[in-house]
């Protein structure tokens, strides 16, 4: 992602570092990790929302689609949709386009976290009482209106916990990418305890310290999620 | 009291129009054969057992539920699948649920300016201002800012009678208002019903409560046909529940059948509202207690 040229030209126009534009080969370590867990993240929300909406949609295709996607994803193990990454993303796309093996996984990343999202979040949907849905009708809202203002607001609060527990585990299977020959965390670790014969004996400590780095950000989010629950309480007496 | 009766003129025009509607939920045949007409200005109550079709029938008229033949107008507009006449019909009718609705997570105000900005396009200011004023007459000014959990449920219910008012309806439909309240908060949101029925607003209530009868005082109170009277008795109905079994079974209007529920023709009933005894009701599944005098 960052190796884009464009990406460095815009950076490097805007703040005075000299950023070398590199391969995805040379990417790597928790930044790599940070990059697709986020984005991934942040891509997979919205789209998971919309996947939740469209499986209960009353409209034939758009439902059958959704379901589809959703039960597909699932049922299949993410290293093997990143091992197919490339073969699957061609077909959809015109013959010729090359993507950047980090974008590839991105990609996948998001709708595979996508997919979980949806059915954490229709769960949030099928918890709302009847009422809220009639009352939105009631007043006249359309659709959208009533989604975004009131059913939404609500159907997402009560799933937090599950989305954060999505998120999680999204961002911890970041380490798969080393699957595909992306130098996420691990792999790095592995190399150079491999490389060095002063690891030997204590190998393990590398792991340890990389096992503490994900389980800081993985807690920090969950305290996060509390804290989002609570500020979000609003039958407290 | 001249001025009330000018207020509570009963109009011919027709606000909502039902003929020959037909309603199933599956294969059961909840509604059969409804024709009704409700001018504006009229304040009808509903009775009626579990199951007979009461809330289904005012829920047609929004249009919560879908019905399978003839024709409902409201407003002068037919509810058909055409979602832009949905939504006007919708806009126009307010409606209060048994289990109040509220937004949980919005505040009071939001609660009431919601829908005036975002359907009538309102500016927010003055939503706001529409908004206190209601919230005024409904006496809870003052819980604006709370959310609705810290309500009571007495409040609350009278806060879901501002936000319909707020989009200004011209009919108000009420299914079963009072029927997850206490005693004591019944009477203040009934308080709220008898005003906005003074007021002169189209109003269908629904209830189960087969002891709602009119006035406790003598027969006589129940024939006046001013527009007093008829006030009058929309309060006691709706403030008196109880049982007299000595009273006369309501005779059936001449006029066209306003009304059937399942397989039964119910009956318009003129005049007098009827009192009618508990064990009887059973067998007319829905009688339109109306407030209409005889024309």
């Amino acid at each position: 992602m960052l190796a884009h040229p464009f990406v460095v030209k815009a950076l490097s126009g805007t703040i005075p570092f000299r950023l070398v534009p590199i391969g995805s080969d040379q990417f790597g370590g928790f930044l790599l990790a940070i990059v697709i867990g986020i984005t991934a993240i942040a891509a997979s929300l919205p789209l998971g929302i919309l996947l939740a909406l469209g499986r209960r949609s009353d409209m034939f295709l758009v439902k059958t689609l959704s379901v589809g996607f959703i039960e597909f994803i699932r049922g299949v193990p993410l290293i093997t949709l990143l091992f197919t990454a490339s073969l699957l993303l061609a077909y959809f796309l015109p013959p010729g386009t090359n993507f950047d093996l980090i974008l590839r996984v991105i990609i996948l990343a998001a709708l595979f976290s996508a997919a979980y999202i949806a059915e954490v979040v229709r769960g949030g949907l099928a918890a709302l009482p009847r009422g809220q849905y009639e009352a939105a009708d009631a007043l006249g809202l359309d659709y959208w209106q009533a989604q975004r203002l009131i059913i939404m607001p609500q159907a997402l609060k009560i799933s937090i916990p599950g989305i954060v527990s999505t998120f999680i585990g999204l961002f911890k299977d970041t380490t798969l990418v080393s699957f595909v020959g992306l130098l996420d965390p691990l792999r790095g670790v592995t190399q150079i305890v491999r490389a060095d014969i002063n690891w030997k004996g204590i190998y393990w400590e590398p792991y340890i310290f990389v096992g503490v780095i994900f389980f800081l950000i993985c807690f920090g989010m969950s305290r996060y999620s509390m804290y989002l629950e609570r500020k979000l309480k609003t039958d407290h007496r | 009291m001249a001025e009330a009766q000018k207020q509570m003129q009963v109009s011919d025009e027709i606000a909502i129009d039902i003929r020959q509607m037909n309603k199933w939920f599956g294969t059961f045949h909840v509604l059969r054969d409804i024709n009704m007409t409700v001018n504006r200005g009229e304040r009808i109550v509903i009775c009626g057992p579990s199951g007979s079709g009461k809330s289904t029938l005012i829920r047609c008229i929004n249009r919560l539920e879908e019905h399978q033949s003839g024709h409902i107008v409201v407003d002068g507009t037919e509810l058909t699948s055409d979602l832009k006449n949905i939504d006007k019909v919708r806009s126009e009718v307010g409606m209060v649920f048994q289990h109040f609705n509220l937004f949980p997570h919005l505040t009071i105000l939001e609660n009431l300016t919601l829908a005036p900005i975002w359907v009538r396009k309102t500016p927010k200011r003055e939503a706001e201002e529409t908004a206190m004023y209601f919230l005024e007459k409904v006496k809870i000014p003052e819980q604006a800012l709370k959310y609705p959990g810290q309500l009571s449920g007495g409040q609350q219910q009278r806060v879901a009678i501002a936000r319909s008012l707020c989009m200004k309806p011209r009919i108000m439909l009420f299914d079963e208002p009072t029927s997850a309240l206490d005693p004591e908060m019944i009477k203040e949101v009934l308080d709220t019903m008898i005003e906005l029925a003074e007021d002169g607003m189209t109003m269908i209530c629904v209830t189960h409560e087969m002891g709602f009868r009119p006035g406790g005082g003598e027969p006589g109170d129940l024939h006046g046909s001013g527009p007093d009277r008829r006030t009058e008795r929309a309060e006691r109905v709706l403030l008196e529940p109880a049982v007299r079994p000595d009273q006369a079974v309501p005779q059936p209007d001449p006029r066209p059948l306003t009304c059937a529920a399942r397989h039964l023709h119910a009956c318009r009933f003129s005049g007098p509202v009827p009192l009618q005894p508990r064990s009887t009701c059973p067998a007319r599944p829905i009688a339109f207690w109306w407030s209409r005098p005889k024309s």
